[in-house]
């Protein structure tokens, strides 16, 4: 499904490289968890995945579904069914929570030739799926994240998840901020959606977020690079023994 | 057209303090050819349930009330929907060879005049001394139903003078929508005078016709805790200028005035406002917003006077643009002028192009650059819409802007 490979990439300002040579090969149906210490370059992958401005990839390729997708603008990608749950949701006053789902729903309905979906039937369909979130009523109809609270930003994040069912769905850092109750809660959207056509890329600092979104592969990514990969028990080795070991390895 | 008509006016230059933003050329060129439009007179004076057509995108408002004026260029309906508006509210055609109504020459003519000073308005001072044109409408109690005063079409070979005069008695409330921008050029003045504890709702929507240049003055007196509420939507106007001239002579008196400007391409709009407060425990609020693309200029200029009798005075004034693209542009110019020591006045002014995280985000999830954009600006603009006090009118503006929007970027 996505095959990234020798990825090289830096700010388009600076010239200082970010990713340095990343590989990655996700499956429909699996969960991966990319792990690292900060600065590492994990949230500039999953940026660049989702096709931020502002990045300039000067070596490899990220093939999605066979197709090389670099070139794609943001909406494009987020029509193929690339999703990224955004570390920092942003707030936008003035835009209703409800116009915006609604907008990109039909957008990605338009883009796949599919009929839009009206108003009323739209919101039967939110209204179930935000209620298995514990998203009430009055989140929906404030502008998007605005004057939300932590958890309740990554909810509506999960939320548009769960709504627009994309293929796959890059989480960057959802469990930051969120206390345990509302990491459980976002764990169980995450969850529902997990399904054989679907893949998941959880980007995380702890282990914590994968007790509760059990990964098949764990990688870990050091300076721009995915340096080792595993089960689910190195997520375990690294909340035990830090990246110490890991970082000493690499330097031998 | 007609020919111009001489006169001894001294109009401004752009040399003029308060036309550095906008060139006065053209609108000195409408006034000057308008002078012998004379629109038609009373021709049909009550037309029970009239059909009223209205300019389009304005269909919402048939929801909203019938009562008013339809004005065209062969006849001028007066709609009241079979009702008897008479007992709260008197309209009627501001007839300056015949003296007008009676109860309108407190207010015609005299309420510009002393505001013309300290700074001249001659393009006014003209309208009001030339203007065969207008109407008077007498709020003489509460009004809940909103009045319309629709310019129809067919007006558009046409410059026209345009004077109206409304009087809102103490403790009478009136809701005044002016809807359409028909004219080729229009130099309007509305002279208001709001009595003690008196309400006066305004709306201008001046956003259907791509030609139209207008320059609008309005005069407004605002006595003993009587308030005022303006609201002006424009929309792609080759040139307006919107112009507000407001006395707050008395205690707890308040004026709010707002505007959206949504500009594309070679266009101009500018809001000019001032505001004196001279009463005790006045209040003002201007709060301006526009989206500006394709090169479009907007301005601002807004003044809080606070004299050295007005105490406790809380003036507010916000104006704001957002700019599409690096051609627009947007022109201020904010200023407090306090002489008083115990108010409360604040002034802000900003200019920024759209939020690119807003536009990832929106975009991230499908939804593409241009329509986020709309989005964005539509978010943007949607707030001053609460500034309008009827409800039912401010939600049908919101599709009106959403479509002036989209179509504007």
């Amino acid at each position: 499904m996505l095959n990234i490979e020798d990825l090289h990439a830096h700010l388009e300002e600076e010239k200082k490289p970010i990713l340095k040579g990343v590989n990655l090969k996700v499956h429909p149906g699996e969960v991966h968890a990319i792990m690292g210490p900060n600065g590492s370059g994990k949230s500039t992958l999953s940026y660049i995945i989702s096709g931020r401005d502002g990045y300039e990839v000067s070596k490899g390729s990220i093939v999605y579904n066979d197709e090389d997708i670099l070139d794609l603008e943001p909406e494009e990608r987020a029509t193929k069914g690339i999703f990224l749950a955004f570390q920092y949701p942003v707030e936008i006053p003035g835009v209703g929570n409800m116009t915006f789902l609604r907008t990109a729903y039909n957008s990605l309905q338009k883009a796949r030739n599919e009929e839009e979906i009206s108003a009323s039937d739209f919101l039967k369909l939110v209204r179930q799926k935000a209620s298995e979130l514990n998203i009430g009523p009055d989140l929906l109809k404030r502008p998007v994240n605005y004057g939300f609270s932590g958890g309740e930003k990554k909810r509506n994040e999960i939320l548009q998840m769960a709504v627009l069912e994309p293929s796959l769905c890059v989480l960057d850092e959802t469990d930051s901020g969120l206390d345990i109750d509302a990491m459980k809660q976002v764990s169980k959207g995450v969850n529902a959606l997990r399904s054989p056509n679907r893949a998941i890329v959880v980007i995380t600092h702890y282990q914590r977020l994968l007790n509760h979104i059990k990964p098949d592969i764990v990688h870990v990514m050091v300076d721009g690079k995915i340096v080792q990969s595993g089960g689910a028990n190195l997520a375990l080795d690294i909340e035990n023994n830090g990246y110490a070991n890991i970082l000493n390895n690499l330097n031998n | 057209m007609t020919d111009v008509v001489e006169h001894n006016y001294k109009f401004p230059n752009r040399g003029d303090e308060y036309w550095r933003f906008t060139k006065p050329d053209q609108f000195i060129e409408i006034t000057e050819r308008s002078t012998q439009n004379k629109l038609p007179g009373l021709i049909k004076s009550v037309a029970i349930k009239a059909q009223k057509p209205t300019p389009a995108r304005t269909d919402f408002l048939n929801d909203v009330s019938n009562i008013g004026i339809l004005f065209q260029p062969d006849e001028i309906i007066y709609c009241n929907n079979g009702k008897k508006v008479g007992k709260t509210l008197e309209i009627g055609h501001l007839n300056k060879a015949d003296g007008g109504a009676s109860w309108a020459t407190e207010i015609t003519g005299v309420i510009s005049k002393k505001m013309q000073k300290p700074i001249p308005r001659p393009f006014a001072k003209y309208c009001v001394d030339n203007s065969q044109n207008g109407f008077c409408i007498w709020a003489k109690e509460k009004n809940s139903e909103p009045v319309f005063l629709t310019y129809g079409d067919g007006f558009a070979e046409n410059d026209f003078l345009l004077h109206n005069v409304i009087k809102v008695s103490s403790g009478a409330s009136l809701t005044l929508v002016e809807i359409g921008n028909p004219w080729a050029g229009v130099n309007q003045v509305n002279e208001v005078h709001i009595e003690p504890k008196g309400e006066f709702n305004h709306i201008r929507l001046a956003y259907e016709n791509p030609e139209a240049k207008s320059i609008v003055h309005q005069y407004a007196k605002v006595d003993e805790s009587a308030s005022l509420k303006s609201f002006s939507l424009y929309g792609n106007t080759p040139i307006a200028r919107n112009e507000h001239i407001i006395e707050l002579l008395e205690d707890n008196a308040s004026a709010y005035v707002s505007g959206i400007f949504v500009g594309n391409g070679q266009v101009s709009q500018d809001d000019t406002v001032f505001i004196h407060h001279e009463g005790l425990n006045g209040t003002s609020r201007q709060v301006f917003r526009k989206v500006l693309n394709g090169g479009a200029t907007g301005v601002f200029q807004g003044k809080i006077h606070v004299n050295p009798g007005a105490q406790k005075t809380d003036g507010y004034q916000k104006s704001q643009a957002l700019l599409l693209d690096e051609k627009s542009q947007f022109l201020v110019k904010p200023e407090l002028e306090i002489y008083a020591d115990d108010v409360s006045c604040s002034h802000g002014s900003t200019c920024g192009s759209i939020d690119t995280d807003a536009l990832y985000y929106l975009r991230s999830r499908g939804i593409c650059k241009q329509e986020a954009t709309s989005m964005l600006s539509l978010g943007f603009l949607k707030e001053v819409l609460e500034e309008i006090e009827n409800k039912a009118i401010a939600e049908g503006l919101e599709e009106v802007l959403t479509e002036l929007v989209n179509d504007g970027i």
